[in-house]
């Protein structure tokens, strides 16, 4: 059962679905699923990654991105293989019509429209939602992803409206039947930027950017090549006057009146903060880009704000080109209530309730690869719930989605968390070009993934064993100095199957490459999993175990990890505390 | 779980003090790595002692004691096994190296007691107790054992992190930020970046050799009057060692010196010759030009007396300086800690000399006119030399502290040169190679900070530097 038809909400009951699960998806408004409340792209850095990885555990992300797209590009090129990203500019409206129909088109998957007022639980265990229209529904397990509508608050200007979205309602009896089962909340905040008509504007005077001449894309199943459309994005800059503007205005703002009780991202700053805090600046990037391929509606990336309507409209008309623009809607600001993740086990499931699972914006999350993420692993597990399996987690090691999952549970953002390359310990281990091989054979063990997707990664990886079974230590140097692969063998190792053969090559010559980066890495990776393999229980009393230093028992009291390796991660954990730990954890109690 | 909880060591007894230095090990793997660095026949039963052997050097073997527990049986409820050695401080230390080459951590303050205390062997209010006296030895040490150095340490280890971050800084903001407004980061910005954190570790380097320990030798010099007694003192201080004693002032022209060891601690002594007029009623030379001679070798000395050496100001019991001769005698080592020693208080007649040897906390005699803490000794009967070497001890800095910085963490310092030597060159593409250079850079990181796992509040400072630098973000 799911709760939400966002990102994670569609992610959640796919993954569930293909785990086995027979799946009921509520949401406030059917015609919402997929919907992309904010910006018009998938993808971008770090975030590409995770779409490959959303992919390659069987998720629906990347490839409705791959058919929905308007332009493709493949970021950071200059910087090594380690840190490219993909990204599209997708046409939302499309977006959001292949996720429904995707949805529909899968067997076991239930729409229903309706609210949740409560959620009914014995013995510690989920048992059904209630509606705010009487019924009941009752199941195994169930994933909340509710996004910023739990009491989700918007502003613009002193204008104050509840709502999670433009237009949609908020959902405010689940916040108090949240606290009710005793979870803690936070409020958090994020924004988004004015949309402007198109057909007000004259785009032929701006510098385009256009995507990759080449054929792009995010999945890595052999599906017919989409119809890429080149809609380029423009790009101009705010300047003086708009920075006179929002500086006059600030007091208008509920920014700059310090109303929001929310804390915002700083990777995502308001116009606002833009000018506040960088006064030395006299010029920031804004990015137009369409919304929908043939619609009128643009997006202007970078003006994210919340000032009052008509002083929007000023800094729009301040930008060259843009002087009779007609906006279509003001930026504004939304402010929501959000689950501190400490309070979840590493699958997903809440440590109050069995079968009862959070995931996207509702764990402190931004985006919407962080969302889809999340709602595929708790998809997975709450389905492997209800089968009465164990649940299944990803190392830091494995995947971004690893990372992900193992950061929200072990801190307390103070501000909404955005996924960052530089979060990857082993990121030279977790490229966007090898998501494929690095967790297809666990999808296809967890069900998530066709044997023929399955096969087509194992044909690889025999193709990438045979060419570098044939390789020379003088050969591996070459490579390593930033020779080609395809160069140094030249004509000796002729491709066995043709399909792969280019694709193996190349993940060869990086996998030779970064080896010795790769195998320190590695030493790593082995030595925390060690650690892993030391369990902790959740019922420890941590406060009272006088052996560690106090900043040690505090942080092992809020979070709770569940191993050593986890343990060893938080701030304030020494090498002699753990030491006492894993002593701890080999003898029984005292009384 | 061996793997897991660490077999940590540590000296036992405090360095450079007592005859006998004992090092104990406690954990899984304590046994075990005994037997690697040591010669001996089997570990004994609790409650009994085993000879064994240290390979020092080859052919250099070191006899030592070993006693062992097992657990939960032990003070810490773990596998425990005590060395006991000579207390030489140079000794002991090595000891703990080899120790710890052979798998042991070195133990952090108090953490015997934490171990105890987990496993129940002792309640808390028994290690509050433990805490308190550690505390205080702490505050004695730190004082004693060049609080600065320390200090001086930390500044620097602090210092070499923040230049790393930095570095890091600059890097993730290029490789997360691409479209963002990050044009800041120049090739040669990062370069001297990199170039500051590698000179940062370098010092560091240099910091932890120079407080590494060395000889732990500490010098004490004679100072006095001719004819007050120094060679027989001298040798009475260092048996064995050779020089002439006549009752003839001025004897001694050369400075002798002698090396000793005392209560676990090593010594040079130096004496040379009288310095002012002599005093008693013997024969001297009385020629102005001897006179001079004297002068000058007495200048030499006081020259040639190290900086930290502790001064003995000697005098005869029998013959007390006037406090202007002393003023003259004591400004020629301005600086070093001083002990004023009575010699030859067997020749007072009462007798109370005797009683007062005896005595090293009261040694002072109301006849004369005393120095506080005066020594009164008989070096020609041996008398009063232990309360002698004991007020030496204290008066004496303490050898500089052997933990200050550990083998292992000059080992994890040195480690990190050589990452950020490899981030200043990483081969290739300068551009494509940011994220290899960003390995070795948190390599050297995790390398600082306690050889753990990256921990996710390092990518947190990351990101705290560059959302304080750049305007990041959409």
């Amino acid at each position: 059962m799911v709760v939400g038809g966002g990102h994670a909400g569609v992610e959640a009951a796919l993954a569930a679905r293909r785990a086995g699960a027979v799946v009921t998806l509520v949401t406030l408004a059917p015609d919402a699923i997929g919907r992309m409340s904010c910006n018009p792209s998938i993808g971008g850095l770090a975030k590409g990654q995770l779409v490959r990885e959303i992919d390659a555990l069987g998720g629906l992300m990347g490839v409705a991105a791959d058919a929905t797209c308007m332009q493709f590009r493949m970021l950071n090129t200059r910087k090594g293989p380690a840190v490219q990203s993909p990204r599209a500019q997708v046409d939302r409206e499309a977006y959001a019509r292949f996720v429904r129909t995707a949805l529909e088109a899968t067997g076991g998957i239930e729409l229903r429209r309706g609210q949740v007022a409560a959620i009914d639980h014995r013995g510690g265990r989920f048992e059904a939602l209630r509606l705010t229209d009487g019924s009941r529904v009752s199941g195994d397990a169930c994933v909340l992803t509710t996004g910023t509508f739990l009491r989700g608050l918007m502003h613009v200007g002193d204008r104050v409206s509840a709502g999670g979205r433009v237009g949609e309602a908020p959902a405010s009896e689940l916040s108090a039947a949240l606290v009710e089962l005793g979870f803690e909340l936070v409020r958090l905040k994020t924004g988004t930027p004015p949309r402007l008509d198109a057909r007000t504007v004259d785009l032929d005077g701006f510098e385009q950017v256009l995507g990759d001449p080449a054929d792009g894309r995010f999945s890595f199943r052999i599906e017919p090549a989409p119809e890429r459309r080149a809609v380029p994005s423009y790009r101009t800059a705010t300047n003086a006057r708009v920075h006179d503007i929002v500086r006059s205005n600030l007091d208008r703002s509920p920014y700059g009146r310090g109303v929001l009780e929310g804390t915002g991202p700083r990777y995502c700053p308001s116009l606002e903060d833009k000018v506040a805090r960088f006064a030395e600046r006299e010029s920031h990037r804004v990015f137009i880009e369409h919304e929908t391929a043939s619609g009128p509606s643009l997006y202007l990336n970078g003006l994210s704000n919340c000032l009052p309507q008509d002083v929007q409209l000023q800094i729009v008309h301040a930008l060259p080109g843009l002087e009779s623009a007609r906006m279509l809607r003001p930026g504004y600001a939304v402010e929501y209530d959000a689950v501190p993740a400490w309070q979840l086990r590493p699958t997903l499931e809440t440590r109050t309730l069995e079968g009862l699972f959070l995931a996207g914006q509702i764990n402190g999350t931004s985006g919407y690869e962080e969302a889809a993420a999340q709602g595929l692993m708790a998809g997975l597990n709450a389905a492997r719930r209800a089968a009465g399996e164990a649940g299944v987690v990803l190392g830091r090691h494995e995947a971004y989605v690893g990372v992900l999952l193992d950061d929200l549970v072990t801190s307390s953002p103070r501000e909404p968390y955005r996924m960052f390359t530089s979060r990857a310990e082993y990121r030279l281990l977790l490229r966007q070009d090898n998501a494929h091989r690095r967790l297809v054979p666990r999808a296809r063990a967890w069900g998530l993934v066709t044997s023929a997707e399955a096969c087509a990664v194992a044909e690889l990886e025999g193709e990438i064993e045979r060419l570098g079974c044939a390789l020379s230590d003088e050969q591996r140097r070459r490579v390593r100095r930033g020779e080609g692969l395809a160069q140094v063998i030249g004509e000796a190792s002729p491709p066995a199957v043709r399909g792969c053969y280019d694709e193996a090559l190349q993940q060869l010559e990086l996998d030779v490459r970064y080896a010795g980066y790769v195998e320190r890495q590695a030493r790593q990776v082995e030595k925390v999993a060690a650690l892993a393999e030391v369990p902790l229980a959740e019922a420890v009393d941590y406060l009272a175990m006088e052996e560690l230093k106090l900043e040690a028992r505090q942080v092992l009291d809020r979070v709770r990890p569940v191993n050593l390796a986890q343990a060893s991660r938080l701030a304030g954990v020494t090498a002699s505390d753990l030491s006492l730990l894993a002593l701890r954890s080999s003898r029984p109690a005292r009384a | 779980m061996p793997e897991i909880v660490d077999t940590i060591v540590a000296p036992i007894t405090a360095a450079g003090q007592g005859e006998r230095a004992a090092v104990r090990l406690s954990g899984p793997r304590a046994r075990a790595i005994v037997q690697r660095v040591l010669t001996c026949a089997g570990l004994p039963e609790p409650g009994r002692r085993a000879d064994a052997s240290w390979q020092l050097e080859p052919g250099a073997a070191i006899p030592l004691w070993v006693l062992a527990w097992r657990a939960p049986r032990s003070l810490t409820g773990e596998d425990v096994v005590e060395i006991h050695l000579r207390g030489w401080a140079p000794l002991v230390t090595e000891l703990v190296r080899r120790l710890v080459s052979a798998g042991a951590r070195p133990a952090e303050r108090g953490e015997f007691t934490r171990r105890a205390l987990a496993l129940g062997r002792i309640d808390l209010v028994q290690a509050l107790a433990v805490g308190r006296l550690a505390a205080a030895r702490d505050v004695e040490q730190a004082q004693a054992a060049a609080g600065d150095l320390v200090a001086g340490l930390e500044t620097r280890h602090a210092h070499l992190r923040d230049a790393i971050l930095d570095a890091l800084a600059l890097i993730e903001a290029h490789v997360d930020f691409e479209e963002e407004d990050t044009e800041a980061v120049t090739r040669s910005a990062l370069r001297r970046a990199l170039e500051r954190a590698r000179d940062a570790a370098r010092t560091l380097l240099a910091a932890c050799g120079a407080v590494a320990p060395t000889d732990g030798e500490t010098d004490v010099a004679l100072l006095g009057p001719p004819n007050a007694g120094k060679s027989q003192l001298f040798l009475a201080l260092c048996p064995g060692a050779r020089t002439t004693v006549s009752p003839v002032a001025g004897t001694t022209r050369d400075m002798l010196e002698a090396r000793v060891e005392s209560g676990g601690r090593r010594y040079r002594v130096l004496d040379g010759p009288g310095v002012g007029d002599p005093v008693g009623d013997g024969p001297r030379p009385d020629d102005e030009g001897a006179s001079t001679l004297d002068r000058r070798a007495a200048d030499a000395f006081a020259a040639s007396v190290p900086r930290h050496a502790v001064v003995l100001l000697v005098e005869d019991v029998t013959a007390p300086l006037t406090a202007e001769q002393r003023a003259r005698l004591v400004a020629c080592v301005p600086g070093r800690p001083l002990l004023a020693v009575r010699n030859k208080c067997d020749l007072l007649a009462d007798g109370t000399a005797g009683e007062a040897a005896r005595n090293r906390t009261d040694g002072r005699t109301p006849a004369v006119s005393a120095l506080p803490g005066d020594l009164a000794v008989s070096a020609l009967a041996g008398e009063g030399l232990d309360p002698l070497w004991a007020a030496v001890a204290a008066a004496a800095p303490v050898p500089r502290a052997p933990d200050l910085a550990t083998e292992s963490e000059r080992e994890a310092v040195g480690q990190a040169v050589e990452r950020l030597s490899e981030a200043l060159d990483p081969g290739g593409d300068p551009d494509a190679a940011l994220p290899v250079v960003a390995v070795s850079l948190r390599d050297a990181l995790a390398l600082l900070d306690d050889s753990r796992a990256v921990a996710p509040d390092v990518h947190d400072e990351i990101l705290e530097r560059i959302f304080a630098t750049f305007c990041v973000g959409k």
